[in-house]
């Protein structure tokens, strides 16, 4: 399994998040929005910010931390 | 005995809205994070129990970040209440269950509070509360608190004896062994030992600043350190990821998954409003309609008009210039109630006849906007813009708020993450974002003229830019991270709308009486001695240097003030013809930005400190002199 930044991801696709950033603040952020490695996002957006939906929870996070998020692909 | 009840959980999700259905008071709900900044308190009898209940500013988890959060924190683990109420979105039942077993692990006493209910229900959810009551050891209450549903089941559960805390879920052997160490360390009879051990383990700052000065602070720090190092993974994730599955687990035992309804208009008008193609132009709608139209039209120019005509002009004036001539015999008293500066002639005809219908129209407006959910779609839109200011998308909503009444904009500047941010946001508030009043009057009399309003408005923007850019450079430090949960687009509920707006025009008009009338006592005083002719004399060479007339100082001495009495008395001079088109727009210019009001000063002095009030107060009135004199040179090119 290869992985790539959340970032190349394009809207309407789906993927299971596979490594999140190590800065402590968006690692905490993130995990309170139940986003964990395994969780599954899809892309509604991708500018100006991105915007994912996770579960019921619709999220839009900026590109850094976007890019610091990590997706699988099999 | 009274018993304590405090209302936590995510931010968003309803909890200001029970609180105001158990206590009978209001205070603010909107349709986006963030909305409570303050712990609210309010008394009532549940069940024949006295209670005092606390709404408190949302928290994602007890890993807390801003200011506002850890008034939360820290009122749930130093506070010892006798009830936490976890508030939770139904819809993200599994999102929100690691907060619950983080407040059983803290040994509260919890109920869980399922709201939303109805919005689960057209999601195709339903629960299993007795189930789930089962699983967890806690009471479970499924409600939907806009419609008044489940709140009396609410209110039994809140008025029965107090539960028992329940033991902690626990979490793999080696993760429990390093948190009893530290527990260890800590004294195990501390409150919320187990769930400060944990916090310690996951590195949250907030608990190692707390335990900064403790004696036992070394010896926790190296039990807490030793574990991190034995860890091949953050800790903080492992026991997240942990509470996740435990998590996961209750939900789906508790969730049954019906055919979900389709919400096809909200999600059409989500997309749309997200979009920046569509987005920015139903923005400008919004301006045009909500501000343009709505509160410079027909607040400012029709609901002003109407008031001071056919309230102050026929009714007020002549009453009190009457009963003045009846019953006052003395000159002096009869020119502090009805002069020039006069009590009623200045002071409470600016505040009722002026201000306050345009603030009211904007408050109404601007009640609508939060209810249907637009102002975080409105920040994801203008991020880029912010992040060159040094701030993010979030602080639209000060900002935002700031058009309305400035000295509310500080204290919401309080959701920003760093204190770099709040600076900047208070500073860029102070300077250039007009409130209501200023705003109204400014489109009022600037309305005759269609191109002045696109130069103030062109020229206000330029200078919010620039001081934007300029500040974020000269300023460096930390930029937070941008990140918003967009709540789904709901229909405004009347009701709170019109409660909100009356709620926030009532405590405006209290706000600004007695410094409208200590203003119009000052300026008669000044007027009777003297002073103010001298006054008026000193500062002219500085009015004509801005191409305005003497008598302009006046209204810069009444902005001092504040700035919407300013405004009010430029309104005046506009009225009675006094100034052209370029004075007016220079005036305009240099009233909008000019010092913050008094009660805006004061907020700033209590939430940025004094020494940053000051020296905002000083760069704000030189750039506002600054901005008009550019503004009188370059008006004649356009004018
Ligand atoms: N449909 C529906 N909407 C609700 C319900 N409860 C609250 N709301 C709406 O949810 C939004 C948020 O409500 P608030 O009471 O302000 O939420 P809060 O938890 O106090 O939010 P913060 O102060 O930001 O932490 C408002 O728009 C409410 O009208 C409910 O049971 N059903
Ligand atoms: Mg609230």
């Amino acid at each position: 399994m290869e992985e790539i930044p959340l970032t190349r991801l394009r809207p309407g696709e789906k993927a299971l998040v596979a490594v999140l950033p190590a800065a402590r603040r968006d690692l905490a952020r993130l995990l309170a929005f139940g986003i964990l490695p395994g969780t599954e996002i899809s892309i509604l957006q991708t500018f100006p910010v991105y915007v994912l939906a996770v579960g019921h929870t619709i999220l839009a996070i900026d590109k850094e931390i976007a890019a610091s998020i990590k997706i699988g692909r099999p | 005995m009274q018993r304590s009840i405090i209302l936590v959980g995510a931010p968003n999700v309803g909890k200001s809205v029970i609180f105001n259905n158990l206590t009978g008071k209001y205070v603010n709900v909107s349709n986006y994070p963030g909305t409570t900044v303050e712990v609210a308190r309010g008394y009532a009898r549940i069940g024949g129990v006295p209670c005092e209940i606390v709404d408190t500013p949302g928290i994602y988890s007890l890993a807390t970040v801003t200011d506002e959060e850890r008034v939360t924190r820290e009122f749930l683990l130093a506070g010892q209440p006798d009830l936490v109420v976890h508030v939770a979105d139904a819809k993200n039942l599994a999102r929100s269950l690691p907060f619950t077993l983080s407040l059983i692990d803290a040994g509260l006493p919890v109920v869980l509070v399922l709201n939303l209910i109805d919005e689960a229900a057209a999601a195709g959810l339903a629960f299993d509360t007795a189930g789930l009551a089962d699983l967890l050891g806690i009471p479970v209450v499924a409600t939907a608190a806009v419609r008044k549903i489940g709140l009396d089941r609410l209110r039994s559960v809140i008025a029965a004896p107090r539960p028992r805390p329940q033991p902690p879920f626990l979490l793999s052997p080696d993760l429990e062994a390093a948190a009893a160490a530290v527990v260890d360390r800590l004294g195990a009879r501390r409150p919320a030992a187990r769930i400060l051990a944990l916090l310690l383990l996951a590195g949250d700052p907030a608990s190692h600043a707390l335990l900064k000065n403790d004696p036992a602070y070394a010896g926790i720090a190296a039990a807490a350190q030793a574990a991190v190092a034995r860890s091949p993974q953050p800790l903080a994730l492992r026991i997240a990821a942990e509470r996740q599955v435990q998590a996961d687990r209750l939900a789906a035992a508790a969730t049954r998954h019906g055919p979900a309804g389709r919400r096809r208009l909200a999600g059409f008008l989500d997309r749309l409003t997200r979009h920046p193609l569509t987005g920015i132009p139903i923005l400008a709608l919004v301006l045009y309609w909500g501000l343009y139209k709505f509160v410079g039209g027909f607040g400012a120019d029709v609901l002003v008009d109407y008031i001071d005509e056919n309230v102050f002009t026929r009714v007020i004036t002549p009453a009190v210039d009457y009963a003045c001539r009846q019953w006052v015999p003395w000159e002096w008293l009869r020119s502090l109630l009805a002069g020039d500066y006069g009590l009623f002639t200045l002071g409470l005809r600016y505040a009722v006849a002026i201000v306050l219908p345009i603030v009211g129209t904007f408050f109404l407006a601007f009640a609508l906007l939060e209810d249907c959910g637009y102002l975080p779609r409105l920040a994801m839109l203008v991020d880029g813009l912010f992040k060159q200011f040094g701030l993010n998308g979030r602080a639209v909503i000060p900002v935002t708020l700031g058009l309305g009444c400035g000295t509310m904009a500080v204290f919401v500047v309080r959701t920003l993450e760093t204190r770099r941010e709040r600076i900047l946001a208070t500073f860029l508030l102070s300077l250039t974002i007009p409130c209501s009043a200023q705003l109204g009057v400014v489109l009022a009399i600037l309305a005759g003229d269609g191109r002045s309003v696109a130069l103030w408005a062109a020229f206000i923007l330029a200078v919010f830019i620039l001081a934007g850019w300029l500040t974020a450079r000269l300023l460096p430090g930390e930029r937070s991270p941008f990140y918003i949960e967009l709540p789904p687009l709901r229909l405004p509920d009347p009701a709170n709308v019109i409660h909100k707006a009356y709620t926030r025009m009532i405590w405006y008009f209290v706000e600004i009486i007695p410094v409208f009338f200590l203003a119009s006592f000052l300026l008669w005083l000044g007027d009777r001695s003297g002073l103010l002719t001298y006054i008026i004399k000193a500062v002219e060479p500085l009015m004509a240097g801005l191409g305005l007339p003497a008598a302009t100082a006046q209204i810069f001495l009444l902005g001092f003030f504040r700035r919407d009495y300013g405004t009010a008395g430029l309104y005046d001079m506009a009225a009675a013809g006094l100034l052209d088109s370029r004075q007016l727009l220079v005036a305009a210019v240099a009233l909008t930005l000019f010092v913050p009001c008094l009660a805006q000063f004061m907020v700033i002095v209590k939430e940025r400190g004094p020494v940053a009030a000051a020296v905002m107060t000083l760069i704000i009135a030189a750039v506002a002199m600054a901005a008009a004199w550019v503004a009188n040179l370059i008006a004649p090119l356009f004018i």
